[in-house]
C-alpha cells in the first residue's frame, strides 16, 4: 500500500449519488478498510433502494404503496459507521480545492470523492419543449415517479407507452394487469430492436399482444393535444390514427449525468470516462455505475453499461481502488427482466453479432439465442432457461480471452 | 419470532428473527450479514445469496428449476444441500432453521 492511501484511508470518502453504485462503493469501501469518514448524498428523500421492482412487482401490487425495498437495512449505517444525508443536491465540485457545494449554499470539503450519479430519462422533443411538464406525463426512475403512475392505474384507463424497451415492456405487463388498456409505441420495426435478435422480440411481441397490450412497431408521435388542465388528453400517431389517452409514459432510454463532472473539468465521452481503476480523469475523483464510459476488456472497446450488475461491479473494483488490493477479474456484464411469468436473463452484449443460434427451441416458452461475431460468442438471452444463461457466461469467458 | 441461524465463513454464528414471509437473503441482507450479497434483490437472477442447508432440509419447498440453474454457476461448490437464500422463505415450520453461509458469492 502507498503512502498517499495510507493517509487517505483515514480521510473523507464523500459518494454523490444513493442508487445502488453508491451505497454499494460505500459499504464495500467500509469492508475493503476505509477508516475515515463516509458520507453519501443522495437528492432523493429515501435511503437507497433496488430500483429493478419500480417497473415490475412494485407497480403490480394492489395493495397501497409499501415502502422501498431498501439495498441495506437501516441499522447498517449506523454500524458500519456510514453517514447517509438525503435530500442533498450537489450544485457544483472544486476539483481543486476538494469541496463541493450542495443545496446552494452547503459547502463540504473531500478528501475521495465518487460520482454514482447515474441518469435520467431522455425526454420526448415534444415534451421537453413544453414550459410545464403535463403531470399526465411519466418516467420511471424513482419511487417518486413509480408511485405517482401506480396512482394512475384504474380499471379501463388508456395508457400509452412510448418506447419498447425493458421499461416500457415491464411497464406494459404490469399496466394491462392492472386493467389498463396498453397501447405501445415504438419507433423501431420491433420491440427491444436495439438489444436483441428478432426471435426474441417475437417472443415477447405475442406474450404482450396475447394479454391485450396493442402494439405500434415503427410508429411515432406526430403530435399532442392538451386538455384545459395542461394534461395530454390526445395523441396523434405517424400511422394517421389518433387516440385519447389517460396517461403516457416515456421509456425511450437514459441520458448520463455528466454535468457536474464535466463543469468541474472532468473527462466526458459517452458518460463519465473513466480507466480500469474507475479513476476519472482528476486521480481523486472516481466515478462508477451507469453514468461512466469504461473500456471493456472483454469486447475491446469503450462502452456504458446500464445495469445492477455492473453497478455493483464498479462498485467492488473503486472500493479496491480507494483501500489498496487487487479486484476480482471484470464479469462479463448481465441483466435481467421479468414480464408476466417469463424470466428473461441476458449475458453480454450483442451488439456486432455476425449470427445467431437459436437453441433448446422445443416449446416455444424455454430457449436461448447465441450471438457470435466472427465464430466466437459474444452474447447469450435466455429465456425461461437459467442453465443457458450460467453456461453462456463461462463460455464468452472461455471464447474472448482464447 | 422464528429465527434463523447463519453459520458464517469466518466461524461466527449469528441468530437472526426472520418474520414468516422473509426470505432468509433479505433478512440477512438487513443484519448486516455481509456474507450473504444478494445483488439481484432476491429474482433468483444472480446466485449471490448461496447457502448449504444444515436443519429442516426435508421441509424446504423443492428447488424450481431456474433456481437449481442458477446454483449450477455458483461461485462456491455447489452441495446436495445448496438453495439460494432468497428462495427460502420463512414459514411457522422453518423456525430454527440453521443454514451456513457459501464462503464465495460472486
Amino acid at each position: 500500500m502507498t503512502s498517499e492511501n495510507q493517509t487517505a484511508l483515514g480521510g473523507r470518502l464523500v459518494v454523490v449519488g444513493g442508487g445502488t453504485a453508491g451505497a454499494e462503493v460505500a459499504f464495500a469501501s467500509r469492508s475493503a478498510g476505509w477508516t475515515g469518514e463516509i458520507i453519501v448524498l443522495s437528492d432523493e428523500a429515501y435511503a437507497p433502494y433496488h430500483r429493478p421492482p419500480l417497473s415490475k412487482d412494485l407497480l403490480k401490487m394492489d395493495a397501497v404503496f409499501a415502502d422501498p425495498d431498501p439495498l441495506k437495512g437501516a441499522p447498517l449505517y449506523a454500524k458500519k459507521n456510514i453517514e447517509l444525508r438525503l435530500d442533498s443536491r450537489v450544485d457544483g465540485i472544486d476539483a481543486t480545492a476538494r469541496t463541493l457545494s450542495m443545496n446552494a449554499n452547503h459547502s463540504l470539503s473531500y478528501d475521495r470523492l465518487v460520482l454514482a450519479v447515474g441518469g435520467r430519462a431522455r425526454q420526448l422533443p415534444l415534451i421537453a419543449q413544453l414550459e410545464t411538464r403535463p403531470t399526465n406525463v411519466h418516467e420511471l426512475r424513482t419511487l417518486d415517479d413509480c408511485a405517482r403512475l401506480r396512482s394512475c392505474f384504474q380499471t379501463g384507463r388508456v395508457l400509452m407507452i412510448v418506447g419498447a424497451g425493458y421499461i416500457g415492456l415491464e411497464v406494459a405487463a404490469a399496466a394491462v394487469k392492472a386493467g389498463q388498456r396498453v397501447i405501445l409505441l415504438e419507433a423501431a420495426p420491433r420491440v427491444l430492436a436495439r438489444v436483441t435478435a428478432p426471435v426474441v422480440s417475437q417472443f415477447f411481441e405475442r406474450e404482450h399482444a396475447k394479454r391485450g397490450v396493442e402494439i405500434l412497431t415503427s410508429t411515432t408521435i406526430d403530435n399532442l393535444s392538451f386538455g384545459a388542465d395542461g394534461r395530454v388528453d390526445r395523441v396523434a400517431t405517424s400511422d394517421g390514427a389518433e387516440y385519447q389517452v389517460d396517461n403516457l409514459v416515456v421509456g425511450v432510454g437514459l441520458e448520463p449525468n455528466i454535468e457536474l463532472a464535466n463543469d468541474a473539468g472532468l473527462e466526458i465521452g459517452n458518460g463519465i470516462v473513466v480507466d480500469d481503476s474507475m479513476r476519472t480523469s482528476d486521480p481523486n475523483i472516481l466515478a462508477l455505475g451507469d453514468c461512466v464510459d469504461f473500456h471493456s476488456g472483454f469486447y475491446d472497446r469503450r462502452v456504458r453499461i446500464e445495469s445492477v450488475a455492473n453497478a455493483v461491479e464498479h462498485a467492488r473494483r473503486a472500493a479496491i481502488t480507494l483501500t489498496g488490493g487487487d479486484p476480482k477479474p471484470w464479469q462479463v456484464p448481465w441483466f435481467w427482466s421479468n414480464q408476466y411469468e417469463h424470466s428473461l436473463k441476458i449475458v453480454g452484449l450483442s451488439t456486432g453479432y455476425d449470427e445467431t443460434r437459436v437453441i433448446d427451441d422445443s416449446a416455444g416458452t424455454s430457449f436461448a439465442v447465441e450471438y457470435l461475431r466472427d465464430g466466437r460468442l459474444i452474447a447469450v438471452d435466455a429465456i425461461n432457461h437459467a442453465a443457458a444463461f450460467q453456461s453462456g457466461k463461462r463460455r464468452i469467458v472461455e471464447t474472448i480471452h482464447a | 419470532m422464528p429465527t434463523v441461524t447463519y453459520i458464517c465463513p469466518d466461524g461466527e454464528l449469528e441468530e437472526v428473527e426472520v418474520p414468516v414471509g422473509t426470505s432468509i437473503m433479505k433478512a440477512a441482507v438487513s443484519h448486516g450479514i455481509e456474507s450473504i450479497v444478494g445483488d439481484c434483490g432476491g429474482s433468483a437472477s444472480c446466485a449471490t445469496c448461496h447457502v448449504y442447508v444444515e436443519s429442516h432440509l426435508e421441509k424446504l419447498p423443492p428447488k424450481s428449476s431456474n433456481e437449481d440453474e442458477m446454483l449450477g454457476d455458483a461461485a462456491s461448490e455447489v452441495l446436495p444441500n445448496s438453495r439460494l437464500g432468497c428462495q427460502l422463505v420463512m414459514r411457522d415450520d422453518l423456525a430454527s432453521l440453521v443454514v451456513r453461509v457459501a464462503p464465495e458469492q460472486w
